[in-house]
Protein backbone atom coordinates (compact mmCIF):
# COMPACT_ATOMS: atom_id res chain seq x y z
CA UNK A 1 0.00 0.00 0.00
CA UNK A 2 0.95 3.63 -0.69
CA UNK A 3 -0.36 6.90 -1.06
CA UNK A 4 -2.93 8.34 1.39
CA UNK A 5 -3.88 5.52 3.60
CA UNK A 6 -8.36 4.79 4.23
CA UNK A 7 -9.33 6.05 7.69
CA UNK A 8 -8.83 4.31 10.96
CA UNK A 9 -5.49 2.52 10.36
CA UNK A 10 -3.98 4.19 13.34
CA UNK A 11 -1.45 1.74 13.70
CA UNK A 12 0.03 1.82 9.99
CA UNK A 13 -0.55 6.12 11.08
CA UNK A 14 2.08 5.52 13.83
CA UNK A 15 4.29 3.82 12.13
CA UNK A 16 4.59 5.99 9.42
CA UNK A 17 4.92 9.58 11.18
CA UNK A 18 7.74 7.63 13.64
CA UNK A 19 10.48 9.65 12.99
CA UNK A 20 13.82 9.99 14.92
CA UNK A 21 13.89 12.91 17.66
CA UNK A 22 17.25 13.82 18.52
CA UNK A 23 16.70 17.49 20.54
CA UNK A 24 14.69 17.48 23.46
CA UNK A 25 12.82 19.19 26.42
CA UNK A 26 14.21 19.50 29.51
CA UNK A 27 11.47 17.92 31.11
CA UNK A 28 11.24 14.39 33.11
CA UNK A 29 9.68 11.90 32.32
CA UNK A 30 7.10 10.30 34.68
CA UNK A 31 8.17 6.98 36.27
CA UNK A 32 4.44 5.18 35.38
CA UNK A 33 5.25 6.24 31.53
CA UNK A 34 8.69 4.64 31.36
CA UNK A 35 7.27 1.53 32.45
CA UNK A 36 4.72 1.84 29.83
CA UNK A 37 7.83 1.83 27.35
CA UNK A 38 9.42 -1.20 29.04
CA UNK A 39 5.60 -2.74 28.89
CA UNK A 40 5.69 -2.05 25.11
CA UNK A 41 9.64 -3.43 24.72
CA UNK A 42 8.16 -7.09 26.80
CA UNK A 43 5.35 -7.25 24.30
CA UNK A 44 7.84 -8.22 21.34
CA UNK A 45 8.26 -11.14 19.18
CA UNK A 46 10.73 -13.43 21.17
CA UNK A 47 12.38 -16.25 19.13
CA UNK A 48 11.86 -19.15 21.43
CA UNK A 49 9.15 -17.87 23.05
CA UNK A 50 11.86 -16.69 26.30
CA UNK A 51 12.19 -12.64 26.96
CA UNK A 52 15.74 -12.74 27.72
CA UNK A 53 16.04 -8.67 26.95
CA UNK A 54 16.54 -6.76 30.19
CA UNK A 55 16.48 -3.10 30.28
CA UNK A 56 18.16 -0.08 32.16
CA UNK A 57 16.18 2.89 32.73
CA UNK A 58 18.13 5.79 33.58
CA UNK A 59 17.08 9.34 34.43
CA UNK A 60 19.07 10.83 36.71
CA UNK A 61 21.15 13.47 35.57
CA UNK A 62 24.71 13.11 35.95
CA UNK A 63 23.92 9.42 34.86
CA UNK A 64 22.49 10.57 31.68
CA UNK A 65 25.71 12.56 31.51
CA UNK A 66 27.97 10.22 31.81
CA UNK A 67 26.09 8.16 29.42
CA UNK A 68 26.47 10.83 26.68
CA UNK A 69 29.73 11.11 27.41
CA UNK A 70 30.72 7.62 25.67
CA UNK A 71 27.91 7.77 23.56
CA UNK A 72 29.39 10.24 20.54
CA UNK A 73 26.25 8.75 18.78
CA UNK A 74 23.50 10.80 21.52
CA UNK A 75 23.37 14.33 19.86
CA UNK A 76 20.54 15.45 21.79
CA UNK A 77 20.13 15.70 25.72
CA UNK A 78 17.44 13.07 26.74
CA UNK A 79 15.53 13.19 29.62
CA UNK A 80 15.82 9.21 29.90
CA UNK A 81 17.78 6.62 28.20
CA UNK A 82 16.47 2.58 27.97
CA UNK A 83 19.65 0.55 27.69
CA UNK A 84 18.20 -2.48 26.16
CA UNK A 85 20.54 -5.56 26.74
CA UNK A 86 20.53 -9.19 26.17
CA UNK A 87 20.65 -11.69 29.28
CA UNK A 88 23.33 -13.83 27.56
CA UNK A 89 23.36 -15.73 30.83
CA UNK A 90 19.65 -17.15 30.59
CA UNK A 91 20.01 -17.31 27.00
CA UNK A 92 21.88 -19.74 27.42
CA UNK A 93 20.60 -21.37 30.13
CA UNK A 94 17.69 -21.74 28.14
CA UNK A 95 19.45 -23.14 24.77
CA UNK A 96 19.64 -20.01 23.02
CA UNK A 97 22.67 -19.63 22.90
CA UNK A 98 25.48 -18.22 20.10
CA UNK A 99 23.56 -20.22 17.89
CA UNK A 100 20.37 -18.46 18.70
CA UNK A 101 22.25 -14.91 18.58
CA UNK A 102 20.70 -13.69 15.39
CA UNK A 103 17.32 -13.86 16.13
CA UNK A 104 17.70 -12.58 19.77
CA UNK A 105 19.71 -9.20 18.44
CA UNK A 106 16.67 -9.46 16.36
CA UNK A 107 13.68 -9.60 18.93
CA UNK A 108 15.50 -6.71 20.50
CA UNK A 109 15.40 -4.61 17.63
CA UNK A 110 11.98 -5.42 18.07
CA UNK A 111 11.33 -4.81 21.62
CA UNK A 112 13.46 -1.07 19.98
CA UNK A 113 10.99 -0.56 17.85
CA UNK A 114 8.22 -1.59 19.90
CA UNK A 115 9.53 1.70 22.62
CA UNK A 116 9.83 4.25 19.87
CA UNK A 117 6.29 3.36 18.86
CA UNK A 118 4.72 3.90 22.09
CA UNK A 119 7.25 6.80 23.15
CA UNK A 120 4.60 8.68 20.36
CA UNK A 121 1.50 7.97 22.67
CA UNK A 122 2.94 9.99 25.52
CA UNK A 123 3.90 12.45 23.66
CA UNK A 124 7.60 11.65 23.99
CA UNK A 125 10.24 11.18 20.86
CA UNK A 126 13.07 9.04 20.77
CA UNK A 127 16.27 7.88 18.79
CA UNK A 128 18.27 4.27 18.84
CA UNK A 129 21.60 5.13 19.94
CA UNK A 130 24.27 2.41 18.53
CA UNK A 131 27.47 4.92 18.62
CA UNK A 132 28.07 4.08 22.21
CA UNK A 133 31.46 2.05 24.29
CA UNK A 134 30.09 -1.28 25.44
CA UNK A 135 32.63 -1.88 27.49
CA UNK A 136 32.07 1.87 28.88
CA UNK A 137 28.36 1.59 29.00
CA UNK A 138 29.38 -1.53 31.20
CA UNK A 139 31.21 0.48 34.06
CA UNK A 140 28.58 3.02 34.10
CA UNK A 141 25.62 0.94 34.38
CA UNK A 142 27.38 -2.10 36.70
CA UNK A 143 26.13 -4.09 34.31
CA UNK A 144 27.65 -7.78 35.03
CA UNK A 145 29.78 -10.28 32.27
CA UNK A 146 26.40 -11.87 31.39
CA UNK A 147 24.32 -9.13 30.51
CA UNK A 148 25.46 -7.64 26.97
CA UNK A 149 24.43 -3.96 25.82
CA UNK A 150 23.14 -3.93 22.73
CA UNK A 151 21.54 -0.71 21.87
CA UNK A 152 20.37 2.40 23.70
CA UNK A 153 16.89 4.31 23.17
CA UNK A 154 17.05 8.31 23.93
CA UNK A 155 13.51 9.20 24.97
CA UNK A 156 12.27 12.51 25.57
CA UNK A 157 9.50 15.32 24.86
CA UNK A 158 10.55 16.73 21.61
CA UNK A 159 11.38 20.51 21.42
CA UNK A 160 9.03 22.62 18.98
CA UNK A 161 12.58 22.66 16.75
CA UNK A 162 12.14 18.93 16.55
CA UNK A 163 8.37 19.32 14.92
CA UNK A 164 5.69 19.91 13.08
CA UNK A 165 6.59 15.95 12.05
CA UNK A 166 8.31 16.03 8.66
CA UNK A 167 5.78 14.22 5.47
CA UNK A 168 6.60 10.59 5.91
CA UNK A 169 8.62 8.97 3.39
CA UNK A 170 7.18 7.47 0.28
CA UNK A 171 9.51 4.88 -0.81
CA UNK A 172 9.61 3.44 -3.87
CA UNK A 173 8.26 0.21 -3.11
CA UNK A 174 9.05 -1.83 -6.56
CA UNK A 175 12.61 -1.05 -5.32
CA UNK A 176 12.18 -2.86 -1.91
CA UNK A 177 9.45 -5.73 -2.76
CA UNK A 178 10.25 -8.78 -5.23
CA UNK A 179 7.33 -10.93 -5.84
CA UNK A 180 7.39 -14.92 -5.38
CA UNK A 181 11.13 -14.42 -6.82
CA UNK A 182 14.43 -11.99 -6.37
CA UNK A 183 14.09 -10.30 -9.69
CA UNK B 1 50.93 9.28 48.07
CA UNK B 2 50.00 11.12 50.74
CA UNK B 3 47.22 10.92 52.85
CA UNK B 4 45.22 13.61 51.16
CA UNK B 5 46.02 12.97 47.81
CA UNK B 6 44.83 9.51 48.45
CA UNK B 7 41.67 10.93 50.01
CA UNK B 8 40.65 12.47 46.33
CA UNK B 9 42.01 9.72 45.01
CA UNK B 10 39.34 9.60 41.90
CA UNK B 11 38.05 12.74 42.14
CA UNK B 12 38.55 15.74 39.94
CA UNK B 13 38.45 19.10 41.10
CA UNK B 14 36.53 21.93 39.93
CA UNK B 15 33.08 21.25 40.39
CA UNK B 16 31.02 21.38 37.07
CA UNK B 17 34.38 22.65 35.16
CA UNK B 18 35.73 19.54 36.00
CA UNK B 19 33.19 17.18 35.55
CA UNK B 20 32.55 19.17 31.57
CA UNK B 21 36.10 18.30 31.01
CA UNK B 22 35.90 14.75 32.65
CA UNK B 23 32.85 13.96 30.30
CA UNK B 24 34.91 16.06 27.31
CA UNK B 25 37.94 13.46 28.05
CA UNK B 26 35.18 10.49 28.13
CA UNK B 27 34.03 11.78 24.67
CA UNK B 28 37.24 11.95 22.99
CA UNK B 29 38.78 8.63 23.80
CA UNK B 30 35.02 7.14 23.07
CA UNK B 31 35.09 8.88 19.76
CA UNK B 32 38.52 8.09 18.69
CA UNK B 33 37.39 4.10 19.33
CA UNK B 34 34.09 5.02 17.77
CA UNK B 35 35.47 6.31 14.47
CA UNK B 36 37.66 3.38 13.58
CA UNK B 37 33.80 1.47 12.50
CA UNK B 38 31.85 4.06 11.73
CA UNK B 39 31.26 5.89 8.25
CA UNK B 40 34.26 8.40 7.42
CA UNK B 41 31.90 11.48 7.89
CA UNK B 42 31.44 10.32 11.91
CA UNK B 43 34.64 11.86 12.17
CA UNK B 44 33.87 15.06 11.59
CA UNK B 45 31.04 15.22 13.17
CA UNK B 46 32.68 13.68 16.35
CA UNK B 47 35.30 16.78 16.00
CA UNK B 48 32.59 19.44 16.37
CA UNK B 49 30.36 17.65 19.32
CA UNK B 50 33.88 17.45 21.13
CA UNK B 51 34.09 21.66 20.22
CA UNK B 52 30.87 21.92 21.39
CA UNK B 53 31.82 20.00 24.96
CA UNK B 54 35.28 22.04 25.30
CA UNK B 55 33.34 25.47 24.95
CA UNK B 56 31.04 23.79 27.90
CA UNK B 57 34.15 23.19 30.11
CA UNK B 58 35.73 26.65 29.19
CA UNK B 59 32.49 28.35 30.13
CA UNK B 60 32.38 26.32 33.54
CA UNK B 61 36.06 27.38 33.94
CA UNK B 62 35.22 31.00 33.04
CA UNK B 63 37.13 30.82 30.65
CA UNK B 64 35.52 31.90 27.77
CA UNK B 65 32.83 35.10 26.20
CA UNK B 66 29.22 34.91 24.91
CA UNK B 67 30.52 35.12 21.18
CA UNK B 68 32.03 31.61 21.48
CA UNK B 69 29.48 30.35 23.58
CA UNK B 70 26.97 31.45 21.16
CA UNK B 71 29.24 29.66 18.10
CA UNK B 72 29.96 26.73 19.76
CA UNK B 73 26.18 25.98 20.45
CA UNK B 74 25.03 26.88 17.17
CA UNK B 75 27.61 23.93 16.21
CA UNK B 76 26.26 21.94 18.45
CA UNK B 77 22.74 22.42 17.48
CA UNK B 78 23.91 21.85 14.12
CA UNK B 79 25.31 18.59 14.37
CA UNK B 80 21.65 17.38 16.38
CA UNK B 81 19.49 18.54 13.43
CA UNK B 82 22.71 17.32 10.16
CA UNK B 83 21.37 15.59 7.35
CA UNK B 84 23.97 14.14 5.38
CA UNK B 85 24.28 16.99 2.84
CA UNK B 86 28.14 16.78 2.90
CA UNK B 87 28.57 20.58 0.83
CA UNK B 88 26.57 22.13 3.31
CA UNK B 89 28.62 21.14 6.20
CA UNK B 90 31.98 21.47 4.19
CA UNK B 91 30.32 25.21 4.00
CA UNK B 92 29.90 25.45 8.09
CA UNK B 93 32.65 24.15 9.05
CA UNK B 94 34.48 26.17 6.99
CA UNK B 95 32.77 29.10 8.53
CA UNK B 96 33.52 27.85 12.14
CA UNK B 97 37.58 27.73 11.14
CA UNK B 98 37.13 31.14 10.16
CA UNK B 99 35.33 32.52 13.09
CA UNK B 100 37.90 30.50 15.78
CA UNK B 101 40.87 31.76 13.85
CA UNK B 102 39.54 35.18 13.78
CA UNK B 103 39.08 34.58 17.28
CA UNK B 104 42.26 33.67 18.04
CA UNK B 105 43.98 36.11 15.73
CA UNK B 106 42.36 38.93 17.30
CA UNK B 107 42.61 38.09 21.30
CA UNK B 108 46.33 37.09 21.37
CA UNK B 109 47.69 39.89 18.97
CA UNK B 110 51.21 39.13 18.03
CA UNK B 111 54.01 41.76 18.53
CA UNK B 112 57.58 41.29 18.30
CA UNK B 113 57.77 40.53 22.18
CA UNK B 114 55.21 37.92 22.22
C1 LIG C 1 20.47 0.15 15.19
C2 LIG C 1 20.36 1.63 15.06
C3 LIG C 1 21.32 2.46 15.60
C4 LIG C 1 21.19 3.86 15.50
N1 LIG C 1 22.14 4.65 16.10
C5 LIG C 1 21.98 5.98 16.08
C6 LIG C 1 22.91 6.82 16.79
O1 LIG C 1 23.86 6.36 17.42
N2 LIG C 1 22.69 8.16 16.77
C7 LIG C 1 21.63 8.71 16.10
O2 LIG C 1 21.49 9.93 16.14
N3 LIG C 1 20.74 7.95 15.41
C8 LIG C 1 20.89 6.60 15.40
N4 LIG C 1 19.98 5.81 14.76
C9 LIG C 1 18.81 6.44 14.11
C10 LIG C 1 18.96 6.53 12.59
O3 LIG C 1 19.96 7.46 12.26
C11 LIG C 1 17.58 6.96 12.01
O4 LIG C 1 16.63 5.99 12.33
C12 LIG C 1 17.68 7.15 10.52
O5 LIG C 1 18.47 8.26 10.23
C13 LIG C 1 16.30 7.31 9.86
O6 LIG C 1 15.59 8.35 10.44
P1 LIG C 1 14.08 8.11 10.96
O7 LIG C 1 14.12 7.02 11.99
O8 LIG C 1 13.65 9.43 11.50
O9 LIG C 1 13.28 7.68 9.78
C14 LIG C 1 20.08 4.42 14.82
C15 LIG C 1 19.12 3.58 14.26
C16 LIG C 1 19.23 2.22 14.39
C17 LIG C 1 18.16 1.33 13.82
Amino acid sequence: MSGALPDSLPVMERILSRHVTRDFQERPIPEETLLQLIRAACAAPWGGGAHVGRYVVVTANLNLRKIRAVSPGMTGKPSAVIALCLDTGEAEELGLGSGQKTALYLALGAAMQNILLAAQDFGLGGCPIGSFHRGALRILLGLPESLEPVLMVAVGFPTPVDRPKPEPPEPDLSRFTHWERFS
Amino acid sequence: MSEEADDRKGILPGGEAGLAFAETLAFLATAANGTLHEPKLYGTLRLMQALDRVAGAMEAAGLTDEALLVKAREIGARVTTLGFDQAAWEDFTNDAVQFFVERLHDTHPVSRDT
